[in-house]
């Protein structure tokens, strides 16, 4: 007869990739909040050090100030209609991306003249923008970052593909773009939801 | 045969459950319709959305051109509004201290090519049987590249370059989706096949125990 012990390891190593796999969505979301949690700390208190204006005119970027590095925080996210506030980490790279919303290095910070453009995970990595197609035309989203609070109201929400560059182009007024895979679960196009800085 | 249907049973609900699962993949279960123009439809390859999550996944992997790195040959690129100067890219820019080519047009104070019938105020070619000495005045010859009324430049002359923004060097939107079904379903379906395994061999052990039981009271 045979011994049985390979069996129970095959079912054993079957469970334990079972497991693995199951809880690794879950995962995504606990690296997501922990990150968050910490760059929340980080930033609250670069925050408080500063002057915090409560205006929501623009301020203009300090060519002086070097973009700030891959994943530090540069601004915090609030949308009062979605429930969401998040901290935005500097770069868009995968890496970045699964601790939060990134920033795109190419583009002003929010709050300065412009478009300023956050991507972040409509699912998984804590899924921050799994909403934002709940966003319509007025509703407000505020970005707090070292320079002040700046009231956005959205303009726009459509869904482009991938290749289109252009939502986050320069513009002479300001804006600011989330963009985040469309339809969710899937990476065949981009929902883009455009909002002007509130006078 | 007891043992053996139900190791059967339990690989085949094992099976069964897994495949319920990869059959409600995204695309069919959690996507919502989304309007497509049709002019705006790459191909039709975009509504398979693992394979669309795969693709991203490699083209993000090999990462030629990182989403946050300066363009790797040092070209022009637009940049956006409000920044001030392009961040040096590592390309050589052009500035005012760039050498030019002598006879190109430049100044009337580059030197001139011996010979070419320049000006009086050239340095004479030396061993040249002319009286006049070269002088020193004002416009004496300058370093090819000067330009008239440049300041030595001791240390070099490049503009102040703003690091506000990096280029734009973008061509695809990140990638901001993943799936969690799949990897449930494939997990699931793992541990279950586990657990049908580890079942089959409590079974095998249980029948083995039983058989000899009855042999020993018989």
């Amino acid at each position: 007869m045979r011994s049985p012990v390979p069996g129970y390891v095959v079912s054993v190593i079957l469970v334990g990739i079972g497991v693995g796999l199951l809880t690794y969505p879950l995962s995504t979301a606990w690296r997501y909040t922990a990150a968050q949690s910490r760059m929340a700390e980080a930033f609250a208190a670069t925050v408080e050090t500063s002057d915090t204006p409560a205006a929501t005119d623009t301020v203009p970027a300090d060519p002086a100030v070097a973009v700030p590095a891959a994943g530090e925080p540069v601004a915090k996210l609030t949308i009062p209609k979605l429930g969401l506030d998040t901290i935005v980490l500097s770069g868009t790279g995968r890496s970045v991306l699964k601790s939060g919303p990134g920033h795109y290095r190419e583009t002003p910070l929010p709050g300065e003249p412009g478009n300023s453009a956050i991507a972040g995970h409509r699912t998984m990595y804590g899924q921050p923008f799994r909403y934002l197609d709940k966003l319509s035309e007025g509703d407000e989203i505020v970005a707090l970052t070292r320079a002040g609070r700046f009231v956005y109201k959205v303009v726009e929400v459509k869904s482009v593909l991938p290749t289109d560059v252009s939502v986050i182009d320069p513009t002479d007024e300001t804006f600011l773009t989330l963009t985040a895979c469309d339809p969710p679960g899937s990476a065949a196009r981009r929902l883009v939801v455009k909002a002007r800085l509130s006078d | 045969m007891r043992t053996v249907s139900r190791t059967r049973m339990g690989l085949a609900v094992s099976m069964v459950a897994g495949s319920c699962l990869m059959a409600a993949l995204p695309g069919t279960a959690s996507a919502a319709p989304v309007e497509v123009p049709l002019d705006e439809v790459a191909a039709p390859m975009d509504e398979l959305s693992v394979i669309d999550q795969v693709q991203e996944l490699i083209v993000e992997d090999i990462d030629l051109i990182p989403d946050d790195s300066p363009t790797p040959d040092g070209g022009e690129l637009p940049r956006p509004e409000g920044s001030a100067e392009i961040p040096d890219s590592g390309g050589e820019a052009p500035d005012d201290a760039t050498e030019t080519v002598p006879g190109d047009g430049g100044s009337d104070e580059t030197p001139t090519i011996p010979g070419d019938g320049g000006s009086d105020e050239t340095p004479t070619v030396p061993g040249d049987d002319s009286s006049s000495t070269p002088q020193s005045n004002d416009d004496t010859p300058t370093v090819p590249g000067d330009e008239p009324g440049d300041e030595p430049c001791d240390e070099p002359c490049d503009e102040p370059k703003s690091e506000t923004y990096e280029p734009a060097t973008r061509t695809r939107l990140p990638f901001t989706g993943g799936d969690p079904l799949p990897f449930m379903a494939i997990g699931l379906t793992a541990a279950l096949a586990g657990a049908g395994f580890f079942l089959r061999k409590l079974g095998r052990a249980a029948e083995a125990s039983f058989r000899n039981d009855t042999e020993t009271s018989s």
